[in-house]
């Protein structure tokens, strides 16, 4: 085949795997809908049948002509209402569906592809209907009429002298046939020698037989005017005047958009019509409408409006050669050379014109608008084209681009972006020469931007694209699990990047059949259990965050987190401690961990253990998340978090070794500073690998410039002066750059990341001069569910990266993904995490359990001492610092996400609902602190919402930013200032610091806890509360205090037992580890003081079944988390139940 | 054939000019941690990715020639892709330029374009310094100078999977 076949054989796949997209959602809709569908739908359906099999008929490709023809008929049939749309007709042209899909995804092998089955029982359903549909219906067109219908459109068409008999409908019997007159015919002129069709009826139409070539005025003028010929059967039943009135009517519809050419037999004035006899007039008209519009202007049957075909010779006599008229002559002959048989001109044009055009327009009311729905060739032609007047309503217009020229576009829309920045650069000078410079750079600049910005929409795609595929796929799953199932579809329009939706498809797939397979109950369980007998699944795409959103929800039996738990206990995948430990949240992904199949027995749709690993691994892959909601009995709701692109990603650019390198801002958990003066508490070795302590886990670190085997500048100060004064002027842009992804494309905790190390930057200038006080920073990565840290020098920038791919001659690197160009136009790497870690040898099944565990006391003791705190400034200026473990998570909000509802702020956030507390306002403290800024320009900086780590709770604390995180010692001063939900205040960097106590805070701003503790009432009673951290004293001392106790404290052991000795206690709570005599001592001394029988709480940060065991053998009653006041109180009340 | 020449240390080197896309003066380059050492890094050339050979290196020149040429300043010859060639020369793509991403050879110094006639293209002769034979396409005389024609897919490291 030569290589223009080959490429116009590309294009009929492309043109048909178009339309099969289209042909399905209709045939389902067809199917659901039967005979009430609406016209346009089954017009449709068929003209994608016809396109397809006319283009292949065109290439020869013998089987897909033969099905897509058999189809035809029946689509043709039901189209005609001759036959009713029932579920076998659907059926089978489903299943013809199917084999054309396979066959034109390779085309090359159609040829020895089955499909006799598919056409045996389309066939078959067609001879059944073949004397049920004519005695059924009387619609005369059906029938050949006396007088052939259309034997004008012989001699346009030689293939029609090959038609095989299988096509029933087409074309009229021969015998009353005129011969067209001084046709420019080809050889053979006769009509197809076809039996006449069963039920032809005695009441058949007239016949009309009008020859074009005797209108040659008409026709010429037709042709330039882009007018068709069209034959119409016009019912002359009833009396006299009423045909009169009739044709009439049809003359004044037909005024604006055509005109009646001829009638037959002809009339030479209306009022001859009342004595007219027979009971169809037919009329040749010439409009600028098709057929379909005609049909619904005269409000006709379609099947009394017959095309007319204008010979091609005629065509020419009458138009210049020019556009596709001429050219359509040798295609219709090699048409005729295959089996493929024209009925109409409508489909002689469509196999005409299929290979010219590449503009094409979307039909109006179709589900997409991107994917098209192939070429309407008649729209497009010169002959035969009706853009204007009468035509469909104004759609857009579609153009066809290749992937690779958009690819193009977008890497040089990139390099104007370079050069726009280089001349904004330069500008800065010639603007002082040349005032009105300035002006012309901005128009540049924004212009420039536009640019970019609609070369990257041009990539977009509407998630429809996929979507459209699942209607099918839920119901033959439906069909084949006997389940009923309603999926509706929405947000279908939402689009994402083409790279993006190309990986949608499988996990999509997967996640469907799951929810078909597993989630739905079989109808009648549904029934009992009193939900509707269908089950509901619905998948919806929106945007959220600047990432779109793909949720799946049903109303199925939901996810049994302790089924999963057990499942996975018996794989061996979780030890039985992880288990007990596990929340229901995690339980619920480890069905995302490889072999874990949920389903009782497999079945050939799904519970081979393979899918839902594969969704998150390739969900993971384009940089998405999965998130997974289910209750028992109530559903399921899995949540896919994608990026809009993977061409443009949201990095921190960071340099380690004097090079820069990206970090995709995905995966990334957090950065943390480090000052070398910290660095020996921060970083220990264990083992030899180097670790750092965060919070209460070790983090394995590994340091990028010595994987990567960068020469190592350490310190970093050596060539820092440049820098710092580049980095100065960048940081203006990086913050413009922040801004930008703040809007556009980067999480809240993303932004607000980007942020700490921003503002971190500005204070720590000072210190980094200072050589002492050098500073690393360690980016803290997430690489499926285990977190690293890995070191590098600096943070430089975030910035929106364009990914570009790795050259081929660095594949074999694991530690790149793919290179991006920067700001200044310098090439860099982009670091693939997982790669790295393999570099490094990380095993994080060793590693990261082993240390945690392996810590010993004493150093866990030093290292506690420290208090991982948050540090927020208020609107009113105030800086406040929340324990870390008090916060389940900080937001970044919109100040447009306030609402005032009822005269109380709320958040609408995430779907939810948060009640909204300013902290200073509840405290009474606004008074006291400064305003930071101008409060109009406060208005629309985005605020800190920090959500409590208190189960059950919709509220949040309002701030406008996060200053910064801190490990750091808190000497507690609970005098200096006070108020009530305060716990104290502190220094920290010689700025006082308050801390509130969140849940009175919470409870002061009117919130119910979810455990009122109320009834507890323990007042008159003595506690003694130990614990070497002051904070920590305090603020167990204060929980005590609200239910009444009265608190003693002791900041270790022996003044512990010194207190003891000395007075009476009824409630001993007492942090594990201190210096000098710790909890377990302490416990141990108790029994021989007069407290022999005293009840002894355990407080500790870092909790695990070891350390309760101990705890119960060493006689506490419980053992606590150090700062959660319910479980303490909880414990409380028990032990008053108890008494 | 038309040839682009340039020196390297004491060669005299040419390539093809229908392979040549462009000749830039040499400019900062990013190091590919971990790369082979020939390889000198990326470069952006209008935002397209170039992966930079240092000639010298490839060659296999010792550190103390290499590092004589490394003050000077340098060129770069960014060839053109195989998808480019091909829309030239589809024959030409076929056989001597295998390669799909966008590179580019450090050299030191530019010479002048050459025509050359195809008969007068000799076998490298067996006692040639400063380059193994397996890089050579062949050798022309030029003015008592001997032109070392490149064969750059060998250069670039296509050689055995191309004859193979």
């Amino acid at each position: 085949m030569s290589e223009e076949d080959d490429e116009l054989l590309g294009m009929f796949v492309q043109e048909a795997s178009e339309h099969l997209e289209t042909i399905e959602p209709d045939l389902l809709t067809l199917e659901e809908n039967g005979d009430d569908t609406e016209p346009e739908i089954i017009n449709r359906l068929f003209r994608g049948v016809h396109s397809i099999k006319g283009s292949a008929g065109f290439f020869g490709l013998t089987n897909i002509t033969k099905l897509s023809h058999s189809m035809e008929n029946l689509l043709g049939k039901v189209r005609e209402r001759s036959m009713s749309a029932s579920p076998a007709v659907t059926d089978s042209l489903l299943s013809g569906l199917d084999k054309l899909k396979a066959m034109i995804s390779d085309v090359s092998a159609s040829a020895s592809v089955d499909a006799s089955e598919e056409i045996r029982v389309i066939q078959s359903i067609l001879d059944g209907d073949a004397g049920g549909g004519a005695a059924k219906s009387a619609a005369p067109v059906e029938k050949p009429a006396e007088k052939p219908a259309e034997p004008v459109k012989a001699p346009s068409d030689p293939g029609e002298a090959d038609t095989p008999p299988a096509e029933e409908n087409a074309s009229a019997p021969e015998e009353e046939a005129p011969p067209p007159p001084k046709a420019p015919s080809p050889p053979k002129v006769a009509p197809p020698p076809q039996a006449a069709v069963p039920g032809m009826s005695s009441d058949a139409p007239v016949g009309a037989g009008f020859d074009l070539a005797k209108y040659p005025d008409v026709v010429a003028d037709s042709v330039i005017h882009g007018r068709r010929f069209f034959l119409f059967h016009l019912d002359m039943g009833g009396a006299g005047p009423e045909k009169r009135v009739r044709f009439v009517q049809t003359k004044a519809l037909l005024s604006s958009v055509g005109k009646v050419v001829d009638t037959d037999p002809p009339i030479s004035g209306e009022q001859d019509l009342e004595g007219y006899t027979g009971s169809v007039l037919d009329l040749l008209i010439a409009t600028v409408l098709e057929q379909d519009l005609l049909i619904s202007l005269l409000q006709a049957d379609a099947s009394r409006v017959k095309p007319i075909a204008i010979p091609q010779d005629l065509a020419r006599q009458v138009a210049p050669p020019k556009g596709t008229a001429p050219a359509s002559a040798p295609v219709a002959a090699r048409n005729g050379d295959v089996d493929v048989q024209s009925s109409s001109l409508e489909e002689a044009n469509a196999v005409e014109m299929g290979f010219k055009p590449r503009l094409r327009r979307p039909e109006p009311g179709t589900l997409t608008t991107m994917t098209g729905k192939g070429r309407d060739g008649r729209d497009t032609g010169g002959t035969a084209a009706s853009k204007g007047g009468g035509g469909p309503p104004a759609v857009e217009e579609t153009l066809r681009v290749s992937v690779s020229l958009l690819d193009e576009l977008i890497n040089m829309a990139g390099e104007l972006v370079l050069a726009r920045n280089q001349l904004t650069r330069a500008a800065v000078e010639v603007q002082t020469q040349f005032p009105h410079f300035g002006p012309l750079i901005q128009n540049l600049d924004s212009i420039t931007s536009r640019i970019q910005e609609k070369v990257m929409q041009a990539r977009m795609q509407p998630v429809s694209v996929v979507f459209n595929k699942f209607p099918r796929i839920v119901r033959d799953l439906a069909r084949k699990l006997e389940k009923k199932i309603d999926l509706e579809i929405r947000g279908g329009e939402v689009d994402l990047d083409k790279s993006v939706i190309e990986h949608l498809s499988d996990p999509l797939t997967h996640m469907i059949r799951n929810v078909a397979d597993h989630a739905i109950e079989l109808p009648q369980d549904r029934v009992k259990i009193g939900k509707p007998e269908a089950g509901r699944v619905e998948l919806a795409a929106y945007h959220e965050n600047g990432l779109v959103n793909i949720s799946l929800a049903d109303d199925g039996a939901g996810i049994d987190a302790e089924r999963v738990k057990q499942k996975a206990l018996e794989r061996g995948q979780i030890t039985e401690r992880q288990a007990d430990a596990m929340s229901e949240e995690d339980a619920l992904n480890l069905i995302f961990a490889p072999g874990l199949s949920m389903a009782k027995k497999v079945s050939d749709v799904s519970g081979r253990g393979v899918g839902m690993d594969v969704v998150k691994t390739n969900i993971e892959k384009l940089g998405g998340t999965v998130t997974i909601q289910s209750k028992v009995g109530k559903g399921t709701t899995i949540i896919l978090k994608l990026p809009l692109t993977l061409a443009i990603i949201p990095a921190m650019i960071v340099s380690s070794g004097n090079q820069r390198f990206a970090i995709p801002e995905i995966g990334l958990v957090e950065i943390v500073r480090i000052a070398e003066s910290d660095r020996a508490n921060q970083i220990e070795t264990v083992g030899n690998a180097p670790v750092l302590r965060l919070r209460n886990m070790l983090l394995p670190l590994v340091d990028l410039a010595e994987v990567l085997g960068v020469s190592r500048v350490w310190p970093p100060g050596g060539d820092n002066f440049d820098r710092r004064e580049r980095l100065s002027d960048r940081r203006a842009q990086a913050r413009k750059a922040r801004d930008a992804a703040r809007l556009g494309g980067s999480t809240g905790l993303a932004a607000s990341k980007g942020a700490t190390v921003g503002d971190d930057r500005r204070e720590e200038a000072a210190d980094r001069r200072d050589p002492n006080n050098l500073v690393a920073y360690v980016m803290v990565l997430n690489v499926g569910g285990n977190e690293f840290g890995m070191v590098v020098d600096e943070v430089l920038d975030s910035e929106e990266i364009v990914v570009k791919p790795l050259p081929s001659y660095f594949k074999d690197n694991l530690c790149f993904s793919a290179t991006t160009i920067l700001g200044d136009g310098s090439v860099s790497l982009i670091i693939d995490y997982a790669g790295l870690m393999e570099q490094a040898k990380i095993n994080f099944s060793n590693v990261e359990r082993a240390t945690r565990m392996d810590l010993d006391e004493e150093r866990r003791a030093a290292l506690r001492e420290r208090q991982n705190i948050i540090l927020l400034e208020t609107g009113t200026g105030l800086i406040m610092g929340i324990v870390h473990s008090m916060v389940r998570r900080v937001e970044k909000i919109s100040p447009k996400l306030l609402d005032t509802i009822g005269g109380l702020p709320y958040v609408r956030y995430d779907g939810r609902t948060f009640r909204a507390v300013y902290p200073d306002q509840v405290m009474g403290l606004e008074g006291m602190g400064y305003s930071g800024g101008d409060p109009e320009e406060e208005g629309d900086a985005d605020l800190c919402m920090v959500v409590p780590n208190i189960p059950n709770i919709q509220a949040g604390l309002i701030f406008s930013r996060i200053i910064d995180t801190r490990e750091t010692h808190i000497d507690l001063d609970c005098r200096a200032i006070r108020a009530e939900g305060l716990f104290g205040s502190a220094q920290i960097d010689d700025r006082v610091v308050l801390f509130p106590d969140v849940n009175t805070v919470l409870v002061l701003a009117g919130i119910e806890m979810p455990h009122t503790q109320s009834q507890v009432d323990r007042s008159g009673l003595k506690a003694l509360v130990v614990d070497d951290t002051p904070f920590l004293r305090a603020l167990t001392s204060n929980y005590l205090q609200s239910v009444g106790f009265d608190v003693d404290q002791a900041e270790d052991g022996q003044a512990a037992l010194a207190k003891l000795k000395m007075g009476e206690f009824d409630l001993l709570v007492t942090d594990l580890n201190m210096p000098g005599m710790d909890g377990f001592e302490l416990a141990h001394e108790v029994p021989s003081t007069i407290h022999a029988d005293i009840p002894m709480i355990a407080t500790t940060s870092s909790i695990s079944s070891d350390v309760e065991q101990r705890c119960f053998k060493a006689g506490f009653v419980s053992c606590v988390p150090a700062i959660d006041k319910n479980r303490l109180l909880k414990v409380v009340s028990l032990m008053q139940a108890r008494d | 054939m038309l040839v682009s020449t340039f020196t390297l240390g004491d060669l005299y080197l040419g390539i093809d000019i229908v392979l040549v896309r462009e000749i830039n003066r040499s400019m900062e380059c990013t190091p590919v941690p971990g790369s082979q050492d020939y390889i000198r890094g990326m470069l952006n050339i209008r935002g397209r990715v170039i992966t930079l050979f240092d000639l010298k290196k490839r060659l296999g020149w010792s550190g103390d020639d290499v590092a004589e040429g490394g003050a000077v300043k340098q060129y770069n010859v960014i060839m053109k892709t195989h998808s480019e060639v091909l829309k030239i020369n589809p024959g030409l793509a076929e056989s001597k330029c295998p390669w799909e991403d966008p590179v580019g050879l450090a050299v030191d110094q530019l010479g002048d374009v050459r025509e050359i006639v195809d008969d007068n293209i000799l076998p490298p002769p067996a006692n040639m310094r400063g380059i193994s034979a397996d890089f050579v396409h062949g050798v022309v005389e030029f003015e008592r100078n001997l032109l070392i024609i490149l064969d750059v897919a060998a250069v670039l490291g296509f050689d055995e999977r191309q004859s193979g």
